[in-house]
């Protein structure tokens, strides 16, 4: 992320990405695991730098794709990223990529 | 070498651009005796080449074993659509294989793995999987320093090409959970022709770099076909040899372009990109000590 924080609420933003990962993984939104690590429901990396692009497209606003694996779980993205998230603010790109593993 | 002569059983059509050092290896592993084909399969290759400065040779490459046709795209783009769909129109056979990226090794039983793959299904989409030479995915290993030079260090560590069924020792493969994970392409398709013209190949509006997200499209469009079946091969694959493209060169450039990529692709199609979840079946390729044919079925296309 190029500013650690994205111009979304957290209500926003968590809506958009369940809403996002529950139509690519044909799963109901309803009672979607905010807190699963992404890649328990079968996320996989590529997909995930796919979300950023799409994200991206949706807001306008620049999305580093690396925060999805440091903050490896909706809840724990909006916490980082959201305008009015609650965890520490999300640390600047490039600060390390695990092994992706698709 | 012209289009004259018997004609093929299958067509393997190979896109390049700037791959002098890996375009040879590419056809040495498509071709007899590296390639274990039945005697009586008739295989052509046609290679595209997209502008590249010294063209390919096609009387070296055909010294490598089959016979090679070497075109020259009409339209050179950075996209190598054009150029695949060049291809696809002036090979003969009835099954034609598609290599995006001619810089894929083959195993040394893929091709015949295809052909008998494609006899199981009038409909068949045949996907072998991808997998990328060195210890990670390319855009990493290449942060670590693997470079051309390291990865023919690492051919020559498997005396490559006297056992082509080692790559999978020097291998990563690009599929999570293979052979059923995810699949976002197949960088060695096999259709039929009629499913190529009813496909209408790979789709032009794809002009991106490199192409952006068209291989997965054309898997994604393909399966979408009525009545067709997604086939995977099992214990055969290609093989990807860094050659500076874009989606292997870095990380920074891989994001950038898979990035890029899905946001043309939203665009065009109104849905984001997405790897075929579907299994299909799986159709183990006959090697020594393996049995042959079906080792699972799960779904249909």
């Amino acid at each position: 992320m190029t500013a650690n924080r994205l111009p979304i609420d957290s209500e926003t933003l968590r809506t958009w990405l369940v809403n996002y990962i529950s139509s690519v993984l044909d799963l109901p939104a309803e009672g979607f695991p905010t807190a699963a690590r992404f890649d328990s429901f079968g996320l996989d990396s590529v997909e995930a730098v796919v979300m950023a692009g799409v994200l991206e497209e949706e807001f306008r606003v620049p999305v580093d794709p690396i925060q999805f694996f440091e903050n490896p779980s909706i809840e724990a993205f909006v916490a980082a990223h959201a305008s009015d998230g609650t965890g520490p603010a999300g640390a600047p790109a490039g600060s390390g990529v695990p092994e992706p593993t698709a | 070498m012209s289009a004259a002569g018997p004609s093929p059983d299958v067509s393997l059509v190979v896109v390049c651009h700037e791959m002098a050092r890996e375009l040879p290896r590419t056809i040495l592993s498509l071709s007899p005796p590296y390639q274990r084909l039945d005697p009586a399969l008739r295989v052509e290759i046609v290679v595209v080449d997209n502008g590249s400065a010294v063209p390919p040779d096609e009387g070296a490459l055909s010294a490598l074993g089959a016979p090679v046709r070497v075109l020259h795209c009409s339209r050179v783009t950075p996209s190598p659509v054009r150029a695949v769909n060049e291809g696809i129109a002036a090979s003969r056979a009835p099954l034609v294989g598609v290599w995006i990226d001619g810089a894929r090794l083959a195993s040394p039983g893929l091709v015949q793995a295809c052909v008998n793959a494609a006899r199981r299904h009038p409909r068949a989409v045949v996907a072998p999987l991808n997998w990328q030479l060195g210890p990670k995915r390319q855009y990493l290993s290449a942060e670590d320093g693997y470079d051309r030079a390291g990865e023919d260090a690492l051919l020559a560590s498997i005396g490559w090409p006297e056992d082509g069924y080692r790559l999978f020792d020097i291998a990563t493969c690009e599929v999570r959970d293979p052979p059923t994970g995810p699949l976002l392409e197949s960088n060695a398709l096999f259709l039929s022709r009629a499913l190529w013209d009813e496909l209408g190949g790979y789709d032009e509006a794809f002009t991106e770099p490199g192409g952006g997200m068209v291989n997965p499209d054309t898997l994604t469009r393909a399966l979408a076909l009525p009545g067709t079946q997604l086939i995977r091969i099992v214990g055969e694959a290609s093989f990807h040899q860094i050659h500076g493209g874009l989606s292997t060169s870095s990380i920074a450039a891989a994001l950038d372009l898979v990035k890029a990529g899905s946001q043309a692709y939203l665009r065009r199609r109104g849905r984001p990109p997405a790897p075929v979840r579907e299994v299909g079946w799986l159709h183990r390729a006959e090697r020594p000590g393996v049995a042959a044919g079906f080792v699972a079925s799960a779904g249909s296309a």
